[in-house]
């Protein structure tokens, strides 16, 4: 009960007893601290706190060889951890879509465009500023270069224009690539190509850097073997598929027939596969089925490639499973299916339905293979929506199912949370969009892990 | 009893003391922006004289100042305060030569001044991005004791980084 006023006078005598108590209380937490030489901050959680905020991967490298501490630090899983939460991200942290765009002058194609998306996340990752627009692949000495496909950060590209021979494996993220061994015959005609990753060793997930040769992949090409056949009104391509192993560095070639035609669309690995969307050759691109091929195995044992079935409940027919309406992609890992289709009943708006494909694994001596799937319809949403533009989906949230991005009138990319029914325009093709059709436009979307993934020095 | 017109604001006064011996007087409320005062504070529940033995007077009448316009922009329940408070820190951070910003990250550590210390390790951070290696020693005054050879590695492993 002691008035302002007299605080210090009744206080002063017990001050000094009573300092050294709370001193002790105070500082507990100095645990790491200690003592260096070095002048700057040499407390852990300190340091630590500031690492979490340096948003770029190059700035965090190089913070590595600064000194001892600060690497044992940035390679610790504290520093993980912690920058997780900082973020406050799911895992991975951001992504990177591709667009490719043709041009077409009468049925030549005149030139082909890339130009890149970056959520801020990864703008942050990469260290970008000002963002313009179709420069992410500009540090490759070659002016153009054909996408195949990508896993996770890592795109596989050849810088051949027409027919192609050789095979690069790039991380645009650290301005690294590889070449692969030179292929045993060039190629003219290639209707797609994948590649699949996966790790040696049981490795914790993100929690360490990986490097490419820490991996066993396959790299694969379809290539059309001889003339489309027809037989009965029923078309079918004989296909060779060259895969590349990464244990022996050797190419290999087998043939195997599918009876309808590639989708332009990258493949997409998923589960240890590679799929495709299968299109029927009744020149209507209608889509039949999805190849799942198990590059793996050798191409002439009879798993390697499996069709699997569109889900019931999607809709078939001339237009309505165009090839355009579908699009494959992964979510967490997850293979995702999706089909917009114009809302008929309402007469306006879009009706969007996206599956989501579950590996279910048997026993090998069941009739099955082994191998059998079902189809979870997770979305299913019918949207009146006002705009009379046209619109795709264009690629799938890699962390969030619950988020797609389409594209709008040719040019505007959309990003459309399918739950809240919230669409926001985050981005926009360049006014050229406008004269490529739909159908042409490939997006590649790079994933990027905590570490980038590092490509040995050849 | 009935006292009090006198008693309608009571804002507390505590009174802090620098390891150098300078003192300051500071409103309860702003004090009790820094975790360890208001600890004290509650476990005490009464007025008292703080002692600091490990901050220096200038940088504790630098971390106070911070937490008495945090204090009274925050008494304003106006949703322009996170601006005004925003605008404030940038100012705040923005002239400090690298010999300050120790003392004060160290100070504000040592208080638990959270808020703040999230402010100046934010403020480090934007000191050591798109440096090289050589600016950061130099900047931070760190010598490098990695064994010969090691740095070589690290740089030779992600030479991607080092250009």
């Amino acid at each position: 009960h002691t008035s302002k006023s007299s605080i210090l006078l009744n206080m002063k005598h017990r001050i000094s007893e009573k300092c050294s108590n709370r001193i002790r209380n105070m500082k507990k937490k100095r645990k790491r601290r200690r003592k260096s030489e070095s002048y700057f901050v040499d407390d852990d959680d300190l340091l630590l706190e500031i690492f979490v905020r340096i948003p770029d991967i190059q700035s965090i490298v190089r913070c590595g060889a600064v000194c001892k501490n600060w690497f044992s630090l940035i390679k610790s899983p504290d520093y993980y951890h912690k920058r997780i939460q900082f973020q406050s991200l799911p895992l991975p942290l951001s992504f990177t879509f591709i667009f490719k765009l043709k041009d077409y002058h009468g049925s030549r194609v005149v030139t082909e465009q890339f130009y890149e998306y970056l959520p801020e996340e990864s703008k942050i990752l990469h260290g970008f500023n000002s963002y313009q627009q179709s420069t992410y692949l500009n540090f490759l000495p070659w002016r153009k270069v054909r996408i195949f496909s990508t896993f996770n950060d890592l795109l596989l590209f050849s810088p051949d224009r027409h027919c192609v021979t050789r095979l690069m494996i790039c991380n645009p993220l650290t301005r690294q690539w590889i070449e692969l061994p030179r292929l045993p015959l060039a190629l003219c005609q290639v209707d797609c190509g994948g590649f699949l990753c996966e790790p040696t060793l049981p490795l914790q997930h993100n929690k360490q850097q990986f490097k490419l040769d820490q991996y066993r992949y396959r790299v694969m090409l379809l290539y059309p073997d001889g003339p489309v056949i027809y037989d009965d009104y029923e078309g079918r391509t004989d296909y060779t598929a060259l895969t590349f192993c990464s244990e022996t560095g050797i190419w290999s070639t087998s043939s195997s027939s599918f009876p309808g035609d590639f989708d332009t669309q990258p493949m997409v690995a998923c589960n240890g596969m590679l799929h495709c969307l299968e299109e029927t050759m009744d020149m209507n691109y209608t889509v039949d089925r999805i190849i799942a091929m198990d590059p793996f195995r050798d191409a002439n044992h009879p798993k390697f490639h499996r069709s699997i079935d569109l889900p019931l409940d999607c809709r078939m027919g001339i237009n309505l499973s165009n090839v355009v309406r579908f699009r494959l992609g992964l979510v967490k890992e997850r293979l995702r299916l999706s089909q917009l289709l114009p809302n008929e009943s309402a007469g306006i708006g879009f009706v969007l339905k996206v599956w989501e494909l579950n590996y279910n694994y048997v026993d090998d001596c069941n009739d099955n293979d082994g191998f059998s799937w079902t189809w979870t319809l997770v979305h299913n949403v019918e949207v009146k929506d006002r705009h009379k533009l046209r619109l795709f989906v264009i690629a799938f949230h890699p962390n969030n199912g619950n988020v797609i991005f389409l594209l709008r009138g040719y040019r505007h990319i959309y990003q459309y949370d399918i739950v809240e029914g919230k669409m926001k325009q985050v981005g926009k093709l360049p006014d050229e969009a406008k004269k490529s059709c739909y159908a042409d436009l490939q997006v590649f979307t790079l994933v990027h892990p905590f570490w980038p993934t590092l490509l040995p020095s050849v | 009893m009935s006292s009090s017109s006198t008693t309608t604001t009571t804002t507390r006064l505590l009174m802090l003391k620098a390891s150098d011996g300078v003192t300051f007087e500071v409103e309860e409320a702003v004090a009790t922006k820094l975790g360890a005062i208001n600890n004290m504070v509650e476990e005490e529940g009464s007025e008292d004289l703080i002692c600091l033995p490990n901050v220096n007077g200038k940088f504790l009448g630098m971390v106070l100042e911070w937490c008495k316009k945090h204090a009274n922009n925050n008494t304003n329940s106006d949703k322009g305060n996170d601006e005004v408070n925003k605008w404030w820190d940038k100012e705040f951070v923005m002239d400090l030569d690298q010999n300050t910003l120790y003392h004060l990250l160290m100070a504000a550590d040592y208080l638990s001044g959270t808020e703040l210390v999230d402010l100046l390790t934010e403020k480090v951070a934007s000191m050591i991005r798109g440096k090289k290696v050589e600016e950061i020693r130099e900047t931070f005054k760190i010598k490098s004791d990695f064994l010969p050879g090691q740095e070589e590695e690290i740089r030779k492993k992600n030479s991607w980084a080092f250009e």
